[in-house]
């Protein structure tokens, strides 16, 4: 058979602009280091300590061996914490001009008059924009960098940060938990519905930078909100860490939703904790795209808390060359009547390595519950991989656990049945493997399907259109 | 228990089924590892276990398939009822792919028994004990 003519596009965001900082820790990480990022961030004893006893958990855990191979991770070798620049700017004329051009050629600026309804802008270890409607600011949203959000509402975000993703939890969220910077916290009162996605985009720069942000999404009983993330980084021949941690609640009949566009270039190491915890009849969903990285490994989780709460996980993953994206999705069910949807899409190309790796847990007690898992694969040449490794555990008799997982190359049957109504090999095969992505595409707000399209794009000689 | 299954001949055909009934208080675990090394083979698994009250029942099952393994079908199921408290099942089907030219996939369910059926049978004139034996019965048959 012919080698596949579908590839991934050029990687069009491994720009980068002169190294800004007007402050940068030492290489390497030690406890001085820690010590340093609190003080600096004048933060209180409290959070002072949460910092050094995670940084001991971190020491303490061995690298998790149970995935892709991270032995490659050099923790010597990286910068923890730059500070690109003095202040958060709310108007983009307020933030300094290399660090504005890179987001103008991200399109951000463009992308927040159109269809946001707040942005903020991470460069390196801290948030350099920040904007929110004002119509939501009277609402009571509140949309603010995390270390800000610990200085003005301390005792809100004490009662969150940390509780569902512990600092012990695991080696990369300790890690994260001791030099953690930036990221976003939201607020959304009771019953209000946030129209407009929320969006923060994540920019790593510098090379060796490892960065470390911290999501806390708070959606009080009946609220809605759409958060959504992007990232990209400039391609070095050096490697860079991305460790964050994600926690979100989500109170009785609320909904949130949470979209990620993970586009990192191949030098990233990302290693991401996120969970949620879902109260009665409240809603969860994550939409996850995994297009860029060296190695991925993230498995957003969903704690039903509460009775009829529910939880969908929608996973893409693409992964091509030397990518091992290792992702997937957990569903814990605790109370009665929860249910759980996993919808996970994986292609494999040029000797790239996808894997689905989830857990579906029903405990007992959770009387009727459900949950249905959906893997599908596709390995595009003879050179690449693709895994599955569910986990599926049922306690309570009342409770069903569905599981499906198919891996294979584009059917041969439908490329012939495509090319005798006179379509070309490759538009054939383009056809097919949009076709495969679609029930996820389509859950993407519309600019970034159309990223999507274009990221995983097929070569066509002619258009289809 | 644990089966080890290698496909290594060209057309070589192999199918595993087996059907298990985990008693109250029992344990059991068992894992099953189909590895294909040669082309244009089938090689199929099918696990079949009640969990009785008090049970527990893990099921591990991987499919692996390697580079040269052309032209492969590889199907795993799991199907575990679940009967009455306590009874636990847990299953791990598990596929490794290391080629393009393959067809193949898992199913696992982990459930209670069809309330349609027993229904069916209950109006039928059977009782509720009898009724769930049948169908136990029938599903390991």
């Amino acid at each position: 058979m012919a080698t596949t003519s579908y590839q991934k596009s050029p990687y069009e965001y491994g720009f980068s602009n002169p190294e800004v900082s007007v402050f940068k820790t030492q290489q390497g990480i030690s406890q001085d280091v820690v010590k340093t990022i609190s003080l600096l961030k004048h933060e209180d004893d409290k959070m002072f300590n949460f910092r050094l006893r995670a940084y001991q958990y971190f020491i303490d855990q061995p690298l998790p061996t149970w995935g892709p191979d991270l032995s490659g991770i050099n923790f010597a070798d990286i910068f923890y914490y730059l500070k690109p620049t003095d202040k958060e700017g709310h108007t983009w004329e307020e933030v300094p001009l290399e660090i504005k051009d890179t987001y103008d050629k991200l399109g951000i600026p463009q992308a927040e008059k159109e269809f946001l309804g707040g942005v903020k802008a991470q460069y390196e270890s801290e948030i350099i924009y920040g904007s929110l409607m004002k119509k939501l600011k009277k609402q009571g949203v509140i949309f603010c960098g995390m270390d800000e959000a610990l200085k003005k509402y301390p005792k809100l975000v004490w009662q969150y940060f940390g509780k569902i993703v512990p600092p012990d939890d695991n080696k990369f969220a300790s890690l994260n938990s001791a030099v953690w910077s930036g990221g976003s916290f939201i607020y959304i009162p009771k019953n209000v519905h946030v129209d407009l996605p929320l969006q923060t985009y994540f920019r790593i720069n510098s090379q060796k930078m490892g960065q470390f942000e911290r999501t806390l999404i708070v959606a009080d009983e009946g609220s809605f909100v759409h958060y959504i993330e992007g990232c990209t980084a400039p391609i070095y021949s050096t490697d860079s860490l991305h460790a964050a941690v994600v926690e979100v609640f989500v109170k009785a009949n609320a909904r949130v939703r949470y979209t990620t566009i993970q586009n990192w270039s191949t030098n990233v190491y990302n290693l991401v904790t996120k969970r949620a915890q879902v109260d009665a009849h409240g809603v969860m969903e994550w939409v996850d795209g995994n297009l860029g990285s060296k190695i991925t490994m993230k498995y957003p989780s969903n704690i039903l808390a509460g009775k009829g709460a529910h939880a969908e996980v929608l996973s893409i993953a693409v992964a091509s060359g030397i990518q091992h994206l290792d992702a997937g999705a957990k569903a814990i069910h605790l109370a009665p009547n929860t249910t759980s949807r996993i919808v996970s899409k994986s292609i494999s190309l040029h000797g790239g390595r996808s894997s689905y790796r989830g857990t579906v847990y029903i405990s007992q007690g959770a009387t009727n519950a459900r949950s249905k898992v959906v893997c599908d694969a596709l390995i595009l040449d003879k050179n690449s991989h693709s895994d599955t490794y569910p986990t599926n555990k049922n306690s309570e008799s009342s409770a069903f656990i569905e599981h499906e997982a198919t891996v294979s190359k584009i059917g041969e049957d439908q490329l012939f049945y495509l090319m005798s109504r006179g379509f070309s090999q490759t538009e054939a095969e383009a056809m097919i493997v949009n076709g495969f992505v679609e029930p996820i595409v389509k859950e993407l707000p519309l600019e970034y399907s159309l990223e999507l399209n274009r990221l995983i794009n097929l070569q066509m000689e002619g258009s289809i259109a | 228990m644990k089966y080890y299954q290698i496909l290594n001949q060209p057309h070589d055909i192999q199918t595993f089924t087996k059907n298990i009934l985990v008693k109250s208080g029992q344990t059991v675990n068992l894992e099953t590892i189909m590895e294909f090394t040669a082309p244009n083979t089938v090689g199929n698994t099918f696990i079949k276990a009640v969990v009785m009250p008090g049970g527990h029942l893990t099921l591990k099952g991987l499919i692996r398939i390697n580079q040269k393994s052309l032209n492969t079908q590889a199907f795993l199921k799991h199907s575990v009822l679940l009967i009455g408290d306590n009874s636990q099942a847990v299953s791990v089907p598990e596929l490794e792919i290391s080629n393009d030219q393959v067809q193949a996939s898992h199913a696992s369910s982990i459930g209670p028994v069809d309330s349609n059926q027993l229904f069916y049978l209950m109006s039928r004139g059977f009782s509720h004990k009898s009724a769930l034996d049948l169908i136990i019965k029938s599903f390991l048959a």
